[in-house]
């Protein structure tokens, strides 16, 4: 007897058979699909347009600002996981010297989420009034000064370090093992805006 | 036998596929080898089921955990063959698919042997209990 005879002789089993086929076919097109998007996401997710800001005060003060911009071109919402920006004044002239201004910090709390095909815009605003760090930064203007750069609160070489992690559509991604850490790398966006460079 | 091989191999891809990328695929065993071997066996029934031949039904099962493995090879590559994603280190990422599902390969294999005994023997019995029941038609 042939197949297609054998088939049809017990076609109750051949069809469990088919719709079993058919079911895991579509599951791997949707998985297969997934995967695409998270690829794409990895790859189109950027940081930019962003824009520092040093203003003195009329006390004295100096008001340190960030906007920067998060676009998620891709087919997935992103669910922020940590948010940080960090400023400082790196002195070059005996090694490299690092003069914190501020830092900002936001966690998992916040719960934060960029739809897909959208752009987030993240804006800090700090201002710095420690006296001891503003004493610092005066410290490095006459520093310069002396080194012929002539610098304000303003115009100080302020390096804006600003840093997004999120994962991709919150995919599981709690793998301790080594060989399923590639699992959580995958769903993971982790952007860097580092002294004017996108990383 | 291809005709039948055609109905266990996608469910080979796509648990061989879903153990590379578990976090992704819908629905998922999640890594879970009992479940991978369990339903590889009952894949491997419908060989033993609607193939008379016992050696015909085991080159079945390899060629359709042969099929299934190249089916979630072309899954796993979707971004670089149908879009335009760039490979960094091909060779690499192929050795990490291998490396990753050889172990379930021969699961697949193994389970599909068993499955097949199983389907074998669920004919069988089938056929015995038509045989008794067309002999207890015939006597009324």
């Amino acid at each position: 007897m042939g197949v297609m005879a054998e088939l049809r002789k017990r076609w109750f089993v051949s069809m469990l058979s088919i719709a079993a086929a058919i079911f895991f076919t579509v599951a791997l097109i949707v998985s297969a699909n997934t995967y695409v998007n998270v690829m794409d996401a990895n790859a189109s997710v950027v940081l930019m347009n962003a824009i520092e800001g040093a203003e003195m005060l009329d006390n004295g003060s100096i008001l340190v600002t960030i906007q920067i911009q998060l676009d998620n071109p891709s087919d997935l919402d992103l669910s922020i996981s940590t948010v940080s920006w960090t400023v400082a004044i790196w002195n070059y002239t005996d090694g490299v010297n690092i003069i914190p201004v501020t830092s900002a910090y936001n966690g998992t709390g916040d719960g934060l989420t960029v739809k897909k095909k959208s752009v987030e815009t993240f804006t800090y605003q700090v201002i710095v009034s420690d006296s001891t760090r503003l004493a610092n930064i005066d410290g490095f203007i006459n520093y310069s000064m002396t080194q012929g750069q002539d610098y304000t609160l303003e115009t100080v070489p302020y390096v804006h370090d600003f840093r997004v992690t999120g994962w991709i559509a919150d995919y599981p991604h709690d793998y301790q093992t080594y060989r399923e850490t590639y699992l959580n790398d995958m769903a993971r966006i982790d952007l860097s805006y580092r002294d004017g460079e996108y990383l | 036998m291809f005709t039948v091989a055609l109905f266990s191999a996608p469910a080979i891809a796509f648990m061989t596929f879903d153990f590379v990328f578990p976090n992704i695929s819908s629905p998922s065993l999640g890594k879970n080898l009992l479940a991978a071997f369990l339903l590889a066996a009952l894949f491997g029934m419908p060989s033993g089921y609607l193939t008379r031949r016992t050696d015909l039904a085991i080159v079945t099962v390899i060629l359709y955990v042969f099929i299934g493995y190249i089916l979630s090879i072309i899954a796993y590559s979707t971004p670089f063959l149908f879009y335009d994603f760039r490979i960094i280190f091909p060779d690499l990422y192929i050795m990490f698919f291998l490396n990753m599902t050889v172990i379930l390969l021969m699961l697949f294999v193994f389970a599909g042997f068993i499955g097949v005994i199983m389907g074998q023997l669920l004919a069988e019995s089938f056929e015995k209990e038509e045989t008794s029941q067309s002999f207890s038609r015939g006597r009324m």
